[in-house]
């Protein structure tokens, strides 16, 4: 993967422009473009160009059985699998009129399988792709160097989490297990408590490397008013259930999510902005989740709080998106204490699948992809016929946000040389760790610096 | 207690969709019921590759089945080389599949530095033709496909035999 950058300048004085090009952004999957145009050494505006051609799931789900659905949006990502077929479940379960008779075994056991999907995804983002921006690193490769027992921990981490999944899924990637109504099979409690014992060290060496990563970190400073969207359930960290809120007064149910936001179509690129209706973008994923939920976290990961707050002198709420790295990992303490509880309190279910007639019907619902919130609606026909879909993925919530992020930081690197500006630029955005089997691919960065017409030379 | 057979894990790379790209996935279908002693079949075909970091522990060898894009070489031509002999070698999987950005090369890199790699690690691959999205396979690479097979099965069965020679001089 090229990953050149150059620039270009133009012209004498008020009319002085200077080109910044980058090809391709680095540790985030894909392609795209970014254009910042500069005017007085002030950002105007920034514009994040996708030509990721689109997918067309929602158009090719019309006219499938439902039963059919789990397994093919879940490959519209290969990390985040999970996140798609619960999302979908959850609607079509709606849709059919069964949401509330899946037994509370059942429902842990979706939790069990999204905790495995928040740790191998996690950890993968952070220790490989992310942590080298705030260590000055080009990649994973040069962190063995330097880091390289955390590496192996990541590693063996992101293993667990794979095994999580595979263990309730059949497998890995791409996972089979879940089914509208429950699940397809589920595990033997031997099955269960072998991993039992494997997961439980791991929670303690992921609370070190947390606190390693807050104590050892320099973060970038950018705090910024977002509001923040997530789900809110009430007695536990959001995965698969609760009402959608913000911090700045949204609260509604899941199915109310379409009316509340506003997804629009802009010209430079393929995937959707989207926006609280009438009033501002939104942000999505861990940081959003902590700063919604932070009271719910497993006592494991919630004591690391103080802990974490102190080493960065910074309390709850966090406004700067540099500090999702950290949010992170409290996550996936979060996913590694609840999955030990999960397995060693695991009993095999009386039923694993609630049985049901399909039937015309509408159902929408959202679960928190370790990205943020994925969002379907399906509209199924008598005999149990997608009549119509509608996915909302997280990365695609997040763009807008993310080109106000690079308006409000670009200033600052003004001085800065193209390479470095660009390596800056990427770093930011992998703060959102945008996952492009969902939405489109990143980055080619140029620049455009002006001086306005009443501006002195 | 038997003594417990070494097994080289044969990863198979590509995309099933991108033409020539389907290359390791048609070797890992043909390898699948076989049942080669000493070969553990990663089949990595449907997804970003980032499985094979975990599947390296306890192997006595790796062999990536791919693609790969060479200059001057026929489609279909088979490539056999250790992988350490692969510099100037375009693996045609990183073009067509990138999970968040860790290519084949990459997670190789990393478990070389990790020390995670096996001592033997081959690639055996295919010249390919185009890797298209929504084409079909060229024959000349279908046509390549038992020569993969045979050539994999012989490199299993000779690491199978040199850790089993190994095992027993050390009782």
């Amino acid at each position: 993967m090229s990953n050149s950058r150059s620039s270009s300048s133009a012209g004498e004085g008020a009319g002085k422009t200077r080109t910044l090009k980058v090809a391709a952004l680095a540790r985030v999957e894909g392609e795209g473009g970014l254009h910042l145009e500069m005017v007085d050494g002030q950002c105007r505006a920034a514009r994040v160009d996708i030509y990721e051609p689109p997918r067309f799931y929602e158009a090719f789900l019309r006219g499938r059985d439902f039963r059919e659905v789990p397994d093919i949006t879940a490959r519209i990502c290969g990390i985040c699998p999970v996140a798609y077929q619960a999302s979908s479940c959850h609607a079509l379960e709606k849709a059919m009129g069964i949401f509330n008779q899946v037994d509370p075994p059942l429902r842990a056991l979706r939790n069990l399988i999204y905790c495995g999907e928040w740790i191998e995804s996690h950890v993968l983002h952070m220790f490989l792709l992310h942590l080298p921006d705030f260590l000055g690193q080009e990649s994973a490769l040069a962190l063995v160097a330097t880091h390289g027992p955390a590496v192996k921990t990541a590693l063996r981490l992101k293993k667990l989490g794979n095994a999580i999944v595979a263990l309730l899924g059949g497998r890995a990637v791409h996972p089979v297990g879940m089914c509208v109504g429950g699940f397809h099979a589920v595990p033997e409690k031997p099955a269960c408590q072998a991993l039992a014992d494997q997961v439980k060290p791991a929670i303690d060496e992921m609370a070190e490397l947390t606190l390693f990563l807050a104590e050892k970190l320099t973060y970038p400073r950018l705090e910024r008013d977002y509001e923040f969207l997530a789900l809110c359930p009430p007695n536990e960290y959001p995965m698969n259930l609760g009402r959608i809120r913000s911090n700045k007064g949204l609260d509604v149910d899941q199915e109310e999510f379409l009316q509340s936001i506003e997804e629009q179509h802009v010209a430079h690129s393929t995937a959707l902005h989207a926006e609280v209706k009438g009033r501002s973008h939104y942000l999505v994923g861990p940081l959003a989740r902590l700063n919604l939920n932070s009271d719910k976290l497993h006592p494991r990961a919630l004591e690391l709080v103080p802990k974490v707050s102190r080493l960065i002198d910074t309390p709850l709420p966090w406004r700067n998106n540099f500090l999702s790295l950290l949010a992170r990992g409290l996550e996936t303490v979060h996913a590694l204490a609840l999955s030990y509880d999960l397995l060693r309190e695991y009993r095999p279910p009386s039923r694993t699948v609630v049985p049901f007639t399909p039937r015309a019907g509408v159902g929408g619902h959202g679960t928190e992809a370790p990205r943020g919130i994925c969002w379907h609606q399906y509209r199924t026909e008598a005999d149990g016929t997608i009549a119509s879909a509608r996915i909302v993925p997280p990365t695609s919530q997040n763009l807008a946000v993310i080109e106000e992020d690079l308006i409000e930081y670009a200033p600052s690197l003004n001085d800065l040389s193209d390479e470095v500006a660009g390596l800056r630029c990427e770093h930011l955005i992998r703060n959102y760790d945008p996952c492009i089997s969902c939405s489109v691919h990143f980055l080619k960065l140029t620049r455009t610096f002006r001086r306005s017409e009443n501006s002195r030379p | 207690m038997p003594p417990i057979e070494a097994s080289t894990l044969v990863a198979a790379f590509g995309h099933r969709w991108s033409g020539d790209d389907a290359f390791g996935g048609l070797v890992a279908d043909a390898l699948r019921p076989r049942s080669v002693p000493g070969l553990a079949l990663l089949d990595l075909t449907e997804c970003g590759p980032t499985g094979l970091l975990d599947a390296l522990e306890g192997q006595v060898g790796l062999i990536v089945v791919d693609a790969v894009l060479v200059e001057g070489l026929d489609t279909g031509e088979l490539i056999d080389l250790d992988w350490r002999e692969t510099t100037g070698l375009a693996i045609a999987h990183e073009k067509t599949c990138s999970t968040h950005g860790f290519s084949v090369a990459r997670q190789l890199e990393l478990a070389d530095q990790l020390g995670l790699l096996p001592a033997p690690v081959r690639l055996v691959g295919a010249s390919l033709q185009s890797t298209r999205l929504g084409t079909s396979v060229s024959p000349a690479m279908r046509r390549a496909v038992p020569r993969a097979v045979a050539r994999v099965t012989r490199w299993v069965d000779r690491w199978r035999k040199e850790a089993t020679a190994v095992t027993a001089e050390r009782r």
